[in-house]
Order: structure tokens, then C-alpha cells, then sequence
């Protein structure tokens, strides 16, 4: 997975980059857990609220991704309902591990040959790859980067790519489904890509952004999604997650 | 330490045609002098998807996606080839591209379409093809005997059709003898005459 697929479209989402008033820098129109980076006084001050809150009353709000809000007053309200960003969303710590962990299953039941870490891609934009012929994955240290792109959505996210693999036909001459059939699925996937990844590219030609139009890049968002926020991913997108649990289940017992 | 990407030695529309650890097969090009010209058409084995992008640093870089429906390469290369865009094929794209005809024209089915095009228009070697269609070469074998057979049988139908009541009269006795086909269960239900 690249942060960015091409200088061409680099440009394109550099343009995408908004700085706020309160200090949050903001990948696209929409801020979700994952497209907003920084943060300002208000975030410190979210800080300090959050940890004196008794630990477990922390832990368990960390647990899950809530709806987002960047008002104090109105997070300070309802903060069992309403989340800050960054501060009480899931850690990029616990990210980590939900994706180790489903990285860990796909090598034990070999849908994985090797996974290599902290690797230093020769382009810069690059997060991590799956490389399917061989069932390799290779993902990058952490950056100072927007959520969407560190280590813990970027691992589920080629975890994803190993399973849609599993999953569908080597051949091209084989008639199947695609994973997402109705236009609501299509739709749900492409609202978890852009919320773990910002906005997609509006092309004027006769071809659509690769992260829309590839079955298999929705697919893997939706995984990625559902391995590191499951509650959000239901609720974000409850038609697409359902037929992705429904296929990709089947290639293992011990998934979702 | 990146990996370091297989790549095939054979070039066409100066890229390679196969990248094996990306399952990618070339397709063709984008020609013309719009943004996209010169990006290459890969189509990728297991994510049955025709993909745009540059090729570089050994590797290709997707940026776009062919709206094709079908997860079939031959309908894949069939809307690359009709897009509102200047393209080139190479020549794995052309036969392919028949291939298309061929499943839209002829008793044969998908599969059979796909070898056939490559054996026989596109020239392609036994494990060429099987390394384009991503199956093995004992399947490229069985596909493409089925196919011979089935066209050779469609066109003694159209023969039977243009024939007149005297060279019917005259015919061999085994013109129409059926007792040498194979057992396949499709083999009765779908011919139809060539058009």
C-alpha cells in the first residue's frame, strides 16, 4: 500500500491536505480516526481530561472508535458516546497488535509465507506491499504519518490482500462474483477506504481511481478496517463487512 | 531489505510481458499525448482486475482500474480496448481480444476461447499460455483439443447446411457418424453454426 500510488496523484492529495484552526492537520474534507493527524491546545487539554479518568474507564473507552468530535465542550458532555481524536480513539499501539495478531493467523494457516518489517522502501510514499506471487509482505517503520498510514492499518491492510487471494480464482478464465455484488457494498467499501485512507481521486477519464474501481483494494480496506475497529466497521458499513465476514470466514474458522 | 521483483526478460511496447511476483500480465498501452500516455495495462491473476499504471524501479505501479464487470481477462481487454482513450495492444492483448470474439461467436466456451486464441491466432507456445492464463499446461491441452473439436464439428453442421440434396445423396456414411466424440456433456447442447 502506497500513500501515494504515483507523483501524479501525490499531487493530487497534497492538495487534500488541510490545516485546521485548532492545531489538527486534516487529510480531506471528512476527519475520521485516521485522517486527522497533530492537534493543538485543544488536544492537549482533551489529554489531560482523559487521563484523569479512572484507568478503566480509559482503557474501555479506547477499546472502540466512536463517532468523532473536535468540540470540548460537546466530547466532555458525552465522552462515553463521542470520541476526541487521538486521544481517546484506539491507540496506535492497540492497532498494532489487533494487526499482528490477524498477521500472525494468516502465516500460521499459511496464507502468508513471510512477512518482513521496518523495511526501508526505496520509494518514500510507499507503507507496505503485498506480493502475491510469492505471499510476501512487506511493510515500513512508522512515519510521522497520518493514523491511516502506520504500521497497524498498513499490516491489516496487506494482511487483506493475502486473503482476497485465498479467496479468489488464479485464473483468468474462471467465472466468479466479485466480493462486493450490490451497489450498496460498493458503496460501504468505499466509505471505510476513504475513511482509513482520505479521499479518492475523481479521474475525468475513461478510468476510476484504482482504490475504487479494484475490487480487491476495497476489499482489503474493509478487512483493515474490520480487524482494527470492528464495532466502527460495522456500524460504518454493516452490508459490505457482513459479505466480506461471509467469504472470507469460510477460509478460516478463527477470523472474525 | 525490499524485495527484489521477478521480472520476465521479454519486453513488448517496451515493457515486460510478465511480472511473475505480481501475477501481472501486459495487456498494452496507453498511446495518444494524453496525461495517461505511455502508462502501461496490466491485467493481475487473483485479483482478476485490469489495472493502469508506470512501470518503474522493476515494478508495476497501479493507478487506475478498467471498469470491467466480468473477471474475465478477454472481457477485461475487451473495455480497455473500447475506452475512450487511444490504446495499443500488445500481442497477448490482441489475441485475447479475439478470444473475446471467439466466446461471443462460437460454440466454445470462456476457457476454450482463451486457449484457442492464444495457440492458435496468437501463436503462443503450450506453457506460454498456461503461464498467461495462470493454469497448467495439461489443462491448456484439454481446453484446447475441445475446442478444435467443437469447431471442426460446427463447421461440418454449416457444411451440412449449404449442402444440396445430390451431395447429400453421396455422402460418406461416417459424415455424420457421432460415435467417435468424447463424453463431454456439453458437447450436444451448445453448437450452433458459425456465423
Amino acid at each position: 500500500m502506497s500513500r501515494f500510488p504515483s507523483p501524479t496523484l501525490a499531487d493530487r492529495i497534497d492538495d487534500r491536505i488541510q490545516e485546521l484552526e485548532d492545531g489538527f492537520i486534516r487529510l480531506g474534507d471528512d476527519g475520521t480516526p485516521f485522517t486527522l493527524w497533530e492537534g493543538g491546545e485543544s488536544l492537549e487539554e482533551a489529554q489531560t481530561i482523559h487521563s484523569d479518568r479512572p484507568e478503566a474507564e480509559q482503557q474501555r473507552d479506547e477499546e472502540s472508535n466512536e463517532p468523532l468530535t473536535r468540540s470540548l465542550s460537546e466530547w466532555e458532555d458525552d465522552m462515553g458516546k463521542l470520541d476526541f481524536p487521538l486521544v481517546d480513539t484506539i491507540p496506535l499501539s492497540e492497532q498494532r497488535i489487533r494487526a499482528n495478531r490477524v498477521a500472525d493467523l494468516a502465516l500460521t494457516e499459511e496464507f502468508v509465507d513471510a512477512i518482513d518489517r521496518d523495511v526501508e522502501f526505496r520509494d518514500e510514499t510507499v507503507r507496505g506491499k503485498y506480493w502475491r506471487g510469492v505471499q510476501l509482505i512487506e511493510v515500513g517503520s512508522d512515519s510521522d504519518d497520518f493514523p491511516g498510514f502506520q504500521r497497524g492499518v498498513v499490516l491489516a491492510h496487506e494482511v487483506g490482500h493475502a486473503f482476497y487471494e485465498a479467496w479468489s480464482p488464479d485464473s483468468g478464465i474462471e467465472e466468479q462474483p466479485r466480493l462486493f455484488q450490490t451497489d450498496d457494498e460498493k458503496e460501504q467499501a468505499q466509505r471505510l477506504s476513504e475513511r482509513l485512507h482520505g479521499p479518492m481521486i475523481e479521474t475525468d477519464g475513461p478510468f476510476v481511481d484504482y482504490r475504487k474501481g479494484s475490487d480487491e483494494e476495497l476489499a482489503a480496506a474493509v478487512f483493515a478496517s474490520r480487524i482494527i475497529e470492528p464495532m466502527a466497521a460495522q456500524r460504518i458499513a454493516p452490508e459490505a463487512v457482513q459479505r466480506l465476514e461471509e467469504v472470507f470466514g469460510e477460509l478460516s474458522d478463527r477470523l472474525f | 531489505m525490499p524485495h527484489q521483483p521477478t521480472v520476465s526478460e521479454e519486453r513488448e511496447l517496451g515493457f515486460p510481458r510478465h511480472l511473475p511476483d505480481q501475477e501481472a500480465i501486459l495487456i498494452g498501452r496507453i498511446g495518444g499525448d494524453s496525461d495517461l500516455s505511455g502508462y502501461a495495462a496490466y491485467y493481475i491473476h487473483g485479483q482478476n482486475d485490469l489495472l493502469i499504471g508506470q512501470y518503474k524501479q522493476k515494478e508495476f505501479w497501479p493507478e487506475y482500474a478498467v471498469g470491467c464487470e466480468s473477471r474475465l481477462m478477454s472481457a477485461c481487454v475487451r473495455e480497455f480496448s473500447t475506452a475512450n482513450i487511444e490504446t495499443e495492444l500488445s500481442s497477448i492483448g490482441k489475441a485475447l481480444l479475439q478470444a473475446w470474439h471467439f466466446g461471443d461467436l462460437t460454440p466454445l466456451s470462456h476457457k476454450q476461447a482463451h486457449v484457442y486464441a492464444l495457440r492458435e491466432r496468437g501463436k503462443f507456445s503450450r506453457d506460454e499460455t498456461a503461464s498467461i492464463l495462470s493454469i497448467s499446461p495439461n489443462t491448456v491441452d484439454t481446453h484446447l483439443q475441445r475446442a478444435k473439436e467443437k469447431l471442426s464439428a460446427a463447421e461440418n453442421l454449416v457444411q451440412f447446411v449449404r449442402a444440396d440434396s445430390e451431395d447429400l445423396a453421396n455422402a460418406r456414411p461416417d459424415f455424420f457418424d457421432e460415435s467417435d466424440t468424447d463424453d463431454d456433456t456439453d458437447s450436444s447442447n451448445d453448437l450452433t453454426p458459425l456465423s
